[in-house]
């Protein structure tokens, strides 16, 4: 067994037992922290970089060989060979002291410092991926394959968060429409009951009055019919009497009767008019 | 032997409508004595004392109407009552059925026949 071949199967376990980590990872975090945590035994590096575009964020992250920070997603941060690399996708190998990254307190220490850059792309998810090796930590060629392994099982898993991230964001917004959906309800069908009350209250006033008007119209029949069945009466006994007895016996009475008659009538058409002055006083005035 | 004359008594607050009444019954051929009252509460008095044999009763009068009444005199009268009303209701049709001496109930004008029929059966 080469040396090679010896190495390739330490890898290939390390990356095993990084997998099963990674498919536990529930968010961004851990997952970059899982990265971090398990890139020492895949490649040798002092510095390594990942930076992610989609259609909406430039960031990345990073990880120093000789601090043990979490890693953490930095906003629209990249270096100018990563500009490159977006625009041409030509792989980068060339000698660097690692002086862009003087910002950082971390001092790398390089021996004959080496800058790889890979240009990667998924869908709508473009990266780029740097590193820095040095002859203290070599890099070699051989190692791109499971750098490859890698970044395909971190974009998956990426992926896979930020899926579940907008699908958590989209059931949160889900419940809120149905909690304005159920206040809505709510107060629909409160509007409804008060309406139903009004409406009840409503009809049993109009019944009311119905029952009033239609007494008020049986006791005018009755009222009118009281002296008309005297007039009526009178005539029928009319024809009992002499011409000259007539006059005293019966036409007073008739006269009396219909006068009794006309009053009752005046005053059902005094009331009648009240009634109706009451009743359009009670709608709004049209002008 | 010769029977006692029919007692009729009349019961309306109207006098006019007593005085119709009484034409009509002294002309229908029947051998009758009339006593008409414009206050019900006086004609009850006399009901007690008189015992007619029939009264002609108006329902809508004041202080006493035609109900108050029947429900007075109901306890050891015999008389046989005729309402006789210009009210047509048929709500008061089915209350006079309460009262087991309304023998009939009859609207304003009485006609000569219907009274023939009443009171000679």
């Amino acid at each position: 067994m080469t040396i090679y071949e010896n190495k390739y199967r330490i890898t290939y376990e390390a990356f095993s037992k990084f997998s099963a980590k990674l498919s536990k990872a529930n968010d961004k975090a851990e997952l970059l922290e899982i990265v971090q945590k398990h890139l020492k035994y895949f490649f040798n590096f002092k510095y390594f970089r990942v930076l992610l575009k989609d259609e909406v964020f430039l960031k990345s992250f990073h990880v120093f060989h000789n601090s043990n920070n979490s890693p953490e997603f930095i906003l629209n941060e990249f270096f100018s060979y990563e500009e490159d690399l977006l625009k041409n996708h030509i792989p980068i190998q060339h000698s660097s002291n690692g002086e862009f990254l003087n910002n950082y307190d971390q001092k790398l220490n390089l021996n004959n410092g080496k800058l790889w850059a890979w240009y990667f792309k998924y869908q709508d998810l473009q990266l780029c991926v740097s590193l820095i090796s040095d002859d203290e930590k070599p890099f070699i060629v051989r190692d791109i394959e499971i750098l490859n392994l890698l970044i395909d099982s971190f974009v998956t898993k990426y992926q896979q968060i930020k899926l579940k991230n907008r699908l958590h964001q989209k059931n949160v917004n889900l419940k809120n429409a149905i909690n304005v959906i159920e206040e809505q309800k709510f107060q629909i069908s409160k509007i409804v009951y008060n309406q139903k009350n009004t409406i009840e209250q409503r009809t049993k006033k109009l019944k009311d009055q119905n029952s009033k008007l239609a007494e008020i119209s049986r006791l005018n029949a009755h009222n009118v019919r009281e002296p008309l069945s005297r007039i009526l009466g009178l005539l029928e006994i009319a024809e009992l009497y002499e011409e000259k007895d007539l006059k005293k016996e019966i036409f007073e009475k008739i006269k009396t009767s219909a006068k009794d008659l006309d009053h009752i009538l005046q005053d059902i058409i005094y009331k009648s008019n009240n009634a109706i002055e009451k009743l359009s006083s009670k709608t709004p005035p049209t002008k | 032997m010769m029977p006692d004359k029919i007692k009729i008594f009349l019961v309306d607050d109207q006098k006019i409508a007593n005085f119709i009444t009484q034409k009509l019954l002294q002309t229908s051929n029947i051998d009758c004595e009339v006593l008409a009252f414009d206050q019900p509460i006086q004609a009850l008095d006399a009901v007690e004392k008189d015992l007619p044999n029939f009264i002609f009763l108006d329902l809508n009068m004041p202080k006493l109407n035609g109900w108050q009444f029947l429900e007075q005199m109901q306890k050891n009268i015999t008389s046989k009552v005729i309402i006789l009303t210009s009210s047509s209701d048929p709500a008061d049709v089915e209350k006079a059925k309460d009262f087991p001496q309304v023998i009939s109930y009859q609207t304003k004008p009485p006609s000569r026949e219907i009274l023939q029929e009443l009171i000679l059966g």
